[in-house]
């Protein structure tokens, strides 16, 4: 377009011969110019060096509503720029050009009060011997282009709100290195306005002293080979601020191509108070570690050192009955076999606190454990005599375990099972299923069932629903049961049904995996 | 040989009163009459064996847990020594640790007894051990 008005006036297939000063006809050598210049799909309009206009086309009328009969003769800004939103002097620039172009983008009016965009282009036109000859005016209508300007400023206005709103600082920069995008949290975290840092490079503003060569080299090697071990993940690193005062971050660059250029986004986190906030977690956990494992020798060394008067206190009190028997009469004989009792008692509430004290200090290897096998001796050694039936299915799995631990579990929920039994003949069911990561496994009882409020209680140590002198019990048994379940990452709970039963149910991963932490 | 070894006497090494009046007792009962010396800790108990007026024990029953020198620390001592290492040891506690265990037989014990906590169970432990070294033979 800007070629052909450029070269109009010297183009020789056009007959500028004709030229009188005021007239063009095209007509008479090439009929057909004057018809393609009619219909050519910009609007066309020139006028004499005074700025009259002599011509003007089908697309002008198409524009501005004015047909060429009203244009001919006038001033442009008398009709065609009347509507104009442009200055009069601009207006009246635009008429007469003897040197120069002009070029202008501007609202202008229909005819009919219709806005419009209009892109103008001026040129002066002159003869071969450069004579000045009038002015060409090329009109076209750029509403698309305004349109889409107006998207592109909408969409620019949008992300640079999304930049800007973002809680991590958003930087951007080229492959010079330099920073071309800087937003608010940016200039927060570093102290430094996006227009101080626009142009510099991120080695010169946030790179710490010490890693400003190696960031250096990272950038040069990747626009050489393309890899970035650093790229498009999250790392936590050091940073500086505009006081020069050392941070931790955490950063994600992400490297984009577009056509053959590349420019990096950044973002940034300041993670100081979670990196302290971890270092007193850590710290926290590291010293909770250490009370939890002094709370487990405590125990061991306690209940060990606790035993050693008591045995003495065991054995005096049994000599003194045997030795001072004839001395005692009934009543002094029944205090001492109290006595004895309650010593027996302590003793084995101390041999609980060790052995619930030793789950995970010893007896954790794991190896092929058949179940059948020792579920089958341990009902051996549990049915003495009548009334107890233990029913064990055919094909007890063979489990990756402890073979204590897994001893210790059944024999202590089947001999519970036993111990608090109600009914004239006690039965006893072991069963299990296969679940795609444990095994569930059951005793289930016809005993006299535990009341729901006491599921929980019933797993802590010490705690018995039966008085003592009943039935003699440590409420040991099942805490270390529990705790040695979960120490390989089962579990254990019940269903009960008072007067009919009680079933423990547990799980015995497949691959057990040892969880110290219990 | 055996008149001679049923004269030899018994070094116990405990710290506790009562336990050590327990082991009399006991001897007393399975009808032992050889003499029994109590040293309250390891320390003691190589003191009397460096003593060389006294004769060689036939059998050290030897507690692990003792103030001073405990019993792993005491059988380190005389296992490295020509002329005490061939006394037989027994080791009487209450410690039924895998490593007690471990280290205890480690240092070529006789064997290892657990004190029980029912002392009618302990005069049976005591018996078996009466046993042992009444059918063993000794080197001196």
């Amino acid at each position: 377009m800007k070629d052909q008005s450029e070269n109009f006036p010297t183009t020789p297939s056009l007959p500028l011969k004709k030229w009188d000063g005021l007239k063009i006809d095209l007509s008479e050598q090439y009929p057909d110019a004057n018809a393609l210049l009619e219909n050519i799909d910009e609007g066309l309009i020139i006028a004499d060096p005074i700025g009259h206009i002599i011509f003007s086309n089908n697309r002008v009328e198409d524009l501005t509503g004015f047909h060429k009969e009203e244009l001919v003769g006038t001033l442009i800004d008398q009709k065609l720029l009347s509507g104009a939103d442009l200055a009069e002097e601009t207006k009246k620039e635009l008429i007469g050009i003897e040197h120069g172009k002009r070029e202008l983008t501007f609202e202008n009016k229909h005819k009919k009060g219709i806005a419009w965009w209009t892109s103008l282009k001026a040129s002066p036109f002159k003869s071969p011997e450069g004579k000045y000859l009038g002015v060409i005016y090329i009109l076209d209508d750029v509403g698309h282009y305004k349109q889409a300007e107006k998207v592109v400023q909408e969409n620019d206005a949008k992300m640079r709100a999304i930049i800007d709103s973002a809680l991590d600082a958003v930087i951007v920069i080229n492959q010079e290195g330099k920073i071309t995008e800087w937003n608010s949290q940016a200039e927060q975290i570093f102290g430094w306005s996006a227009d101080e840092v626009k142009g510099v490079t991120i080695s010169d503003t946030i790179i710490p002293r010490q890693y400003k060569s190696s960031h250096d080299k990272g950038f040069e090697h990747f626009l050489k080979t393309g890899e970035g071990p650093a790229l498009n993940q999250r790392l936590e690193i050091k940073a500086v601020n505009r006081l020069d005062r050392e941070f931790p971050i955490e950063l994600t660059i992400i490297p984009i191509q577009l056509g053959e250029e590349y420019f990096f986004s950044a973002f940034i986190r300041d993670i100081s108070q979670r990196k302290a906030q971890e270092e007193k977690r850590e710290k926290l956990l590291n010293q909770l570690a250490q009370a939890n494992a002094e709370l487990k020798d405590f125990a061991y060394i306690v209940s060990h050192d606790l035993k050693a008067p008591l045995r003495a206190i065991s054995s005096l009190s049994q000599w003194i009955s045997e030795d001072y028997e004839e001395q005692f009469d009934e009543e002094g004989k029944q205090q001492f076999a109290l006595l004895r009792g309650r010593v027996n008692r302590m003793s084995e509430l101390i041999t609980g606190i060790l052995n619930y004290s030793k789950i995970g200090r010893v007896n954790t290897e794991i190896y092929h454990v058949n179940l059948q096998t020792l579920v089958e001796e341990i009902k051996e050694m549990l049915v003495i005599g009548e009334g107890i039936e233990i029913t064990i299915p055919k094909e007890l799995p063979t489990v990756s375990y402890n073979k204590v631990s897994a001893q210790q579990i059944f024999q202590n929920l089947m001999s519970n099972a036993i111990k608090y039994n109600d009914k004239e003949t006690c039965k006893i069911e072991v069963g299990f299923t296969h679940g795609s990561h444990h095994h569930t496994f059951w005793v289930k009882d016809n005993g006299p069932g535990i009341d729901e409020k006491y599921h929980d209680k019933i797993f802590k140590i010490f705690q018995t629903l039966r008085p003592r002198d009943e039935v003699e019990a440590t409420g040991v048994g099942l805490s270390i049961v529990k705790k040695t379940l979960n120490l390989f990452g089962g579990n254990i709970w019940i269903e009960s049904e008072l007067d009919t039963g009680t079933s423990f149910l547990f799980t015995i991963p497949h691959e057990p995996q040892l969880n110290l932490e219990i | 040989m055996d008149q001679m070894k049923d004269q030899k006497s018994i070094l116990l090494i405990e710290d506790d009163l009562v336990d050590a009046m327990t082991v009399k007792k006991v001897l007393k009962e399975l009808n032992v009459e050889r003499p029994l010396t109590v040293c309250k800790n390891g320390e003691e108990g190589l003191e009397f064996l460096e003593n060389n007026l006294n004769n060689l024990p036939g059998i050290i029953l030897l507690d692990l847990n003792m103030p001073k020198m405990n019993g792993l620390e005491f059988l380190k001592a005389i296992k490295s020594h020509p002329k005490f290492q061939v006394i037989p040891v027994v080791v009487l506690t209450t410690s039924d640790d895998h490593n007690d265990k471990l280290e205890s037989y480690k240092l070529s014990i006789a064997g290892y007894m657990l004190k029980s906590f029912d002392y009618k169970k302990f005069i049976e432990v005591m018996r078996s051990v009466k046993h042992y070294w009444e059918v063993s033979e000794l080197s001196y």
